[in-house]
């Protein structure tokens, strides 16, 4: 696992903090940075780029139902 | 049982995995990676969606790059997961004749030809060529907001506020290819022309090291391929037609022989009681797929009503999924008019072609697994239940019997079991419900159920 370099934000799902960690890629050669989105209990693993798609899905997903429920 | 009320907010591949994140109404947001699943409120969600911008604002940062240039209300980030390869982000102007777009030349936009702005959907539906095909474009829209809709609504801002707006660019590629902002491009071509020159926000150094022409090429060569099999496709299908039209006129003769009889309705309960199959009967009036339903009937040993009166049975929800392995029900024609039959009581889903049954708890009160003492009231809770939910859900509206039925048994509305039961169906707007079927509020039931955001 590569080093923790920051937090980058959080959010609460519950009780739970879950932090959007920034880590130095585990393998330079696969990517750059991974970030790890995480609980004290369970961590989701994912490479800056795949990062990045997840980020997609989101911000549409924010979008829409902003739209539908009329929320600014 | 699943919430008749899904709305998919998104969906996308991570680690090719599939993520999609849903709204069930009433219920929670659910973000599922693959068999995953994570249940949210609103409020969590919105505010998982401000920590992922401020990461990927941060990560942009180590890149050198501004998220604040981006259009964060785009519908398309299709560009983002390369953007290790983004150089930077600059604005320059651009002839509207020089860019380029796509188009989708199936359904759900697989296979794509590159083409000028001016040869683009959106230009042709803008202008007097308008061929309505935009009716059947696949791509992402907001809720309720067709695509026609969408164009429509940007061609007004422009027109009223100009371009760009809100300091927000048309994003392009080095070879002018258009990431973002196609319906834009399409308004300001019609408006201006092609001789017209834009600002646009162009990512260079994105890693595309093909040249248009090369991309075209390579296009070309796709959507020849993609031709070549529709046509092969269209051959085989117009060589099986004289078969399988035998067949068919052969079947709609029988069945319209069959259909054209009306069926008793005392004939069809005798045939239920001498083969002792229990039923439920609502007898207030529905209307389900465009069809009047005089009465629906929940039967026990559906099988074999299915048996005795197929042949008899209309088509209804022609196209519909069933889900959970719900059988299609028959509809048939009596002489008290149409009456559906089921074998459990099931609803329409909210947001698409498919019918689901109405949760366990609810269909084990409707045939008497869970009946108690008090089998009028409950039966009274279980009509509404039905009501409400077709109101809700399928129509869209509470129609006049619908309202008979709800002012004529408004002491339902205060029963424990009622309420219990029908947050089976609407989760925690169910209160929100009651109170404005309470106060006859019929509309604004329907209208606020898409808005609520209490869960």
């Amino acid at each position: 696992m590569g080093e923790k370099i920051k937090d980058l934000s959080s959010f609460c799902v519950g009780d739970t903090v879950v932090k959007i960690e920034l880590n130095d890629g585990y393998s330079k050669s696969y990517s750059k940075y991974d970030i790890h989105i995480q609980s004290d209990s369970l961590q989701y693993c994912l490479s800056n780029k795949e990062f990045m798609n997840l980020v997609s899905v989101v911000l549409t997903a924010e979008r829409r139902i902003k739209s539908m429920k009329g929320i600014d | 049982m699943s919430n008749p009320a899904v709305y998919l907010l998104d969906e996308g591949k991570v680690k090719n995995k599939t993520v999609r994140i849903e709204d069930n109404l009433g219920e929670a947001i659910h973000i599922h990676i693959d068999d995953i699943r994570l249940s949210l409120t609103i409020n969590e969600f919105l505010d998982l969606c401000q920590a992922i911008k401020a990461a990927a604002e941060e990560l942009f940062r180590l890149e050198g790059l501004d998220w604040n240039m981006v259009d964060n209300s785009s519908l398309d980030w299709s560009w983002l997961s390369n953007y290790e390869n983004i150089e930077t982000f600059c604005v320059k102007e651009v002839f509207l004749d020089d860019l380029y777009t796509v188009r989708h030349l199936t359904k759900n936009g697989d296979i794509k030809k590159i083409v000028k702005l001016k040869d683009s959907l959106f230009v042709e539906e803008l202008s007097s060529l308008a061929s309505g095909k935009i009716d059947h474009y696949y791509e992402k829209n907001l809720f309720e907001e067709s695509s026609a809709q969408r164009l429509t609504q940007i061609y007004q801002l422009i027109k009223e506020k100009g371009y760009p707006y809100n300091n927000k660019y048309i994003m392009v590629d080095e070879n002018n290819r258009i990431f973002d902002g196609d319906h834009r491009a399409a308004v300001l071509y019609v408006l201006f022309g092609g001789k017209h020159k834009i600002p646009v926000l162009e990512i260079k150094g994105y890693g595309n090291e093909e040249t248009i022409s090369e991309i075209c090429k390579n296009n070309s060569k796709q959507v020849v391929r993609y031709r070549i099999k529709k046509v092969l496709k269209k051959c085989y299908r117009i060589a099986k037609k004289p078969i399988c039209n035998l067949c068919k006129v052969r079947e709609h003769k029988q069945q319209m022989c069959n259909s054209n009889f009306v069926l008793s309705s005392r004939e069809l309960f005798d045939f239920l009681k001498h083969n002792d199959i229990s039923y439920f009967i609502i007898d207030n009036p529905v209307v389900n797929d465009g069809k009047t339903i005089k009465r629906t009937l929940v039967v026990d040993r559906f099988n074999a009503v299915v048996e005795k009166y197929k042949n008899y049975s209309t088509e209804i929800y022609k196209d519909y999924s069933f889900l959970y392995s719900t059988p299609k029900p028959l509809l048939l024609e009596t002489t008290e008019g149409n009456l559906l039959i089921w074998d459990r009581l099931c609803c329409k889903s909210r947001f698409e072609k498919a019918i689901l049954p109405l949760d366990k708890v609810i269909n084990s009160y409707v045939l008497g697994e869970n009946r108690d003492e008090d089998y009028l009231t409950l039966k009274r809770n279980i009509i509404a239940i039905y009501i409400i939910s077709n109101a809700v859900l399928e129509k869209c509206l509470f129609d006049l019997s619908d309202v008979e039925y709800i002012e004529g048994n408004k002491e339902i509305l205060r029963d424990s079991i009622f309420e219990k039961l029908l947050a089976m169906v609407f989760f925690k707007y169910t209160n929100r419900i009651i109170g404005y079927l309470q106060v006859g509020d019929y509309s604004k039931c329907v209208e606020e159920y898409v808005k609520f955001i209490g869960y």
